[in-house]
């Protein structure tokens, strides 16, 4: 009983080095002694693995949360700024674009108030002409292909009544 | 392999910061390292939705200042320190909230209590919810009290395993250092799983 009580167990840093290895020389004679240190060392242990444990599992994830994550990550991290130097050439571009195109280009010119007359007047005449042929057409009897046949049919209906009535 | 791959993307990751960068090289590197970083983050701040948003900024961040990545450590150790300091500022930023609430003037009657309540409790993470068990609990208990370094610690070493030495390059500070936050977190968690067995 005195000689447990007096005993010198492990110092802090051989309960470090034994938590995540073997221990050093002094470490493993003192556990093969002690049956409370190895008690309490198989504790220790125990409870570092369900940490580390739950730490992995909680931090396991679907695939398509990594991809989301990653996807994420780098149109941040690269996104954010190639667009907008796009953007912005693109838009110096137009700009500049835009004021060659004020500079260069001439003011219009209005055409003269005569020449819209005129230009009027004969599209008006263009128009009856086309509908006066129309009308022509439309009045003729025989249709303008048939026009030899028809008067070959007139030549011979005269003969006929000149026979008839000499 | 893994080593050569973590080079390429060391003197990539170099080079770009005057040559600029593909979209599908970063594209590469974020499916690399995203696991990770979102785990370590999780691990720090309990919150699902925070990490995400954390890892998201980190590679934002990484991208940002790419010019100060001088190669001397890998890629995947400098994504992990820029998530540390994020987590961090996040804790900062969450504490200073907490405060700014507690005193700040009560509306409609609400009293401080009920303002501090609207606080997002870390308890509801998925990692919380698989805390049942009474050794998770133990160790929850005890990463509730560590400061910022001490978890960080902890979880750099117990949860990703990284060696001292990778913790030290990570967290910038001595391999001392990292030993002495590593030794109180583990204190720490002695005492609670020993609490814990004492009420078994």
């Amino acid at each position: 009983m005195n000689e447990e009580v007096n005993r010198v167990h492990l110092s802090d840093e051989q309960w470090l080095d034994l938590a995540g290895a073997a221990g050093d020389a002094a470490s493993r004679q003192h556990l093969a002694e002690c049956a409370a240190c190895v008690g309490e060392l198989a504790g220790l242990r125990g409870a570092i693995e369900q940490y580390q444990l739950a730490a992995r599992k909680s931090a396991d994830q679907p695939e398509s949360f990594w991809l989301r994550q990653r996807t994420s990550a780098v149109s941040r991290a690269l996104g954010r700024r190639a667009v907008p130097r796009l953007a912005w050439m693109t838009a110096a571009a137009v700009v500049t674009l835009a004021a060659l195109s004020l500079v260069r280009q001439e003011p219009p010119t209005k055409p003269a108030p005569t020449a819209t007359a005129q230009t009027q007047q004969a599209q008006a005449e263009s128009d009856s002409a086309l509908l006066a042929d129309v009308q022509r057409q439309v009045q003729r009897e025989v249709p303008e292909a048939l026009q030899p046949a028809a008067l070959l049919v007139e030549e011979m209906n005269q003969h006929a009544d000149e026979r008839r009535n000499p | 392999m893994e080593s050569t791959l973590a080079q390429r993307q060391t003197l990539r990751f170099r080079a770009d910061a005057a040559t600029g960068i593909a979209r599908e090289e970063f594209e590469e590197i974020v499916r690399h390292h995203q696991r990770r970083v979102f785990r370590i983050l999780l691990s720090l701040v309990w919150n699902t939705d925070t990490a995400e948003t954390l890892t998201q900024e980190c590679f934002l961040r990484a991208y940002r200042g790419r010019a100060d990545f001088r190669g001397e450590a890998s890629v995947g150790t400098w994504l992990v320190r820029i998530a540390i300091n994020l987590a961090a500022d996040h804790g900062r930023n969450r504490r200073s909230a907490f405060w700014r609430r507690l005193f700040a003037r009560p509306r409609d009657g609400e009293d401080a209590v009920a303002q501090a309540d609207r606080i997002p409790d870390p308890g509801v993470s998925p990692l919380r919810q698989l805390m049942a068990r009474e050794k998770l609990e133990a160790v929850w208990a005890a990463a509730k009290g560590l400061s910022v370094n001490q978890r960080t610690a902890f979880v750099l070493r117990f949860v990703e395993e990284m060696s001292l030495e990778e913790i030290s390059q990570t967290m910038e500070v001595k391999t001392g250092t990292v030993k002495s936050h590593l030794a109180r977190a583990l204190a720490a968690v002695r005492r609670q799983v020993k609490e814990k067995g004492r009420h078994e």
